[in-house]
């Protein structure tokens, strides 16, 4: 009975936890090279809730797709279609703050609140077309939590966020030196261009994989870099490396958190989360200074 | 040898530079003079490849073009005008990622001794965004000369594409860095420099491009361009240069200006 409850139950969750905390830290970092300013973050500018809106659409709207599309794509319909949703976000919220190679970091929230605000809304809509069925999906997924972990569910989320992470580990030099701008990045010889796609794909498909996973878990993504650069730099060597080590140790330590604290109920783990989080992020906004407005 | 020819750009529908041809030779110093606004640094850029624009640009026989960028890191390094930077780098990390792009990246003594060069090795760990505004400008040459050290390499010779590198230094900074950029020159290395202290440009140029309103508006040695009508003209005031008596170097006193009339 133990031994069930270990494989079938504990195992899963605490992989699960592993791959989405590493995720969430590791596009975290990548965002906030790339839009080259601490305060990016996935959860914050609505990158997170576009992926939920990619996530919620397929599960409402699925059952409209081709029945050769919908079964070709089996478990990963939503991974997929949280990943587009993360991938359009990001790419609005790139046109619309940046100009000429600098990112206005005031255009940049505020655009990611109005990004945000729709997707929600638009989610919302969708929440009424759906039926009884699909609502119980709905609530499962939007618990935000690592509760519902399953072996299926790592190994839809597993390859997903693995190739999200391992693009992302590629791109220490790029993010680098795209934090003297984009002229000088590209005098340093580094592809500027190839080095935003892939930015931003992978921040697309880590935040959809995680978000389809468990949900929006916030602050793990702004917290963990933030915290490395303190104790290592920011030389984005080291620091997406680090991301991904210590965004699953830190969720994997809420996650316990929140199943022993009120046990045998188990608390949110978007609220542990955010406890944790809340604080660092105004303790940045208080600490910005002016050069921070790149 | 780097060799523009015939470039034309425009941003917006406004012509920024107007069939602009010119050439600099490695082993000297090529100065960019001109007024505010006539496209010295908008030149600059389609020199080093960041600007795409029409014409052509070859430095010895790499194309200069924003697709070159990776081949042209190892030939050359670029100081632009400002330079800001995200997240706090310390000064001795922000060298080494200039270093990292140039093609001895693995000799780990050249960020130090760049840091040197520009006498700021004692400050190697501080926080780049803490350091004065000359100071950073030291920095960032610093970061350029780590990633082309080797004025030749085995490609040819190394160039220093800088732009206004001595705007905000002291006078004393300003003799060391333009010493520096002719070290360079003097080594085998080419060096272009967008300059607009002209009393510096005839001490240190061994040849000036003057740029007006996009085009050129001349171009050879220093005492041959810099000379009282053509910068009276140029500058929209009466200017009167002085040639010092040791060889040809004019020089020039704000105080023998007059308000232009008529
Ligand atoms: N991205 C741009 N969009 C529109 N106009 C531009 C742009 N870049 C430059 N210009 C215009 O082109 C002209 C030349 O600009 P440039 O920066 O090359 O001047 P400059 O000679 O370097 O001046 P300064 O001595 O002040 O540095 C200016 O009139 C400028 O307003
Ligand atoms: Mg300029």
């Amino acid at each position: 009975m133990q031994g069930i409850i270990l494989w079938e139950v504990r195992l899963p969750r605490v992989l699960l936890g592993v791959l989405v905390g590493a995720a969430l830290a590791v596009s975290g970092t990548v965002m906030q090279g790339l839009f080259r300013n601490p305060l990016a973050d996935p959860g914050i500018v609505g990158v997170s809730a576009g992926a939920g809106l990619g996530a919620i659409t397929a599960i409402v709207l699925g059952s409209l797709l081709p029945i050769a599309l919908r079964d070709s794509l089996g478990h990963f319909l939503i991974p997929v279609a949280a990943f587009f949703g993360g991938w359009v976000s990001v790419l609005l919220l790139y046109g619309v703050a940046t100009h000429g190679g600098r990112t206005s970091v005031a255009t940049m929230l505020l655009a990611g609140i109005a990004l945000g605000a729709l997707s929600g809304a638009v989610s919302g809509l969708m929440v009424y077309a759906a039926d009884d069925q699909q609502l119980r999906d709905l609530t499962f997924w939007g618990l935000g939590s690592l509760a519902g972990a399953t072996w299926a569910k790592v190994a839809t989320a597993a390859p997903i966020l693995l190739l999200a992470m391992a693009g992302a580990m590629t791109l220490g030099r790029g993010l680098n030196g795209l934090a003297f701008g984009e002229a000088t990045a590209l005098h340093l010889g580094i592809p500027v261009q190839r080095v935003k796609t892939l930015a931003i794909l992978a921040v697309a498909a880590a935040t959809g994989g995680a978000v389809a996973a468990s949900g929006g878990i916030g602050f793990i993504g702004i917290v963990v870099p933030h915290l490395l650069r303190l104790a290592t730099g920011p030389d984005h060597g080291p620091l997406l490396l680090n991301a991904a080590l210590l965004g699953a140790s830190l969720l994997l330590g809420a996650d316990i958190f929140s199943r022993v604290i009120i046990a045998p109920a188990e608390l949110p783990i978007g609220i542990v989360t955010a406890v944790l989080g809340a604080p660092v992020f105004l303790w940045i906004l208080l600490r910005q200074r002016p050069m921070g407005d790149f | 040898m780097l060799h523009a020819e015939a470039i034309t750009l425009a941003i917006g529908g406004k012509a920024i530079l107007r069939d602009v041809s010119l050439s600099a030779r490695a082993g000297e110093i090529t100065a960019i003079v001109g007024p505010n606004g006539s496209g010295k640094t908008s030149l600059l850029r389609v020199l080093t490849g960041e600007t795409a624009a029409a014409g052509r640009v070859r430095l010895d026989r790499l194309d200069v073009h924003p697709r070159a960028a990776t081949a042209l890191a190892a030939r050359r390094g670029v100081l632009p005008q400002a330079t800001r930077i995200a997240f706090p780098f310390t000064v001795i990390e922000l060298v080494r990622i200039g270093h990292g792009a140039g093609q001895h990246a693995t000799r780990a003594d050249i960020p130090d001794r760049a840091l040197a060069r520009v006498g700021l090795g004692h400050l190697a760990n501080r926080f780049y965004q803490d350091l004065s505004g000359g100071e950073q400008q030291r920095v960032q040459l610093a970061r350029v000369l780590a990633q082309v050290w080797e004025p030749v390499g085995p490609g040819g010779a190394n160039w220093l594409f800088l732009d206004e590198p001595v705007s905000s230094l002291d006078i004393g900074q300003q003799l060391s860095v333009m010493r520096i950029a002719r070290n360079y020159a003097q080594a085998g290395g080419g060096v272009v420099a967008v300059m607009h202290d002209l009393n510096l440009t005839a001490m240190f140029a061994d040849h000036v491009v003057m740029v007006q309103q996009g085009e050129i508006a001349g171009a050879g040695k220093p005492h041959e361009v810099l000379t009282s009508g053509r910068l009276s003209a140029v500058y929209g005031c009466a200017l009167r240069v002085s040639t010092l008596p040791l060889g040809h170097v004019p020089y020039l006193l704000p105080q023998a200006a007059q308000e232009f009339v008529g």
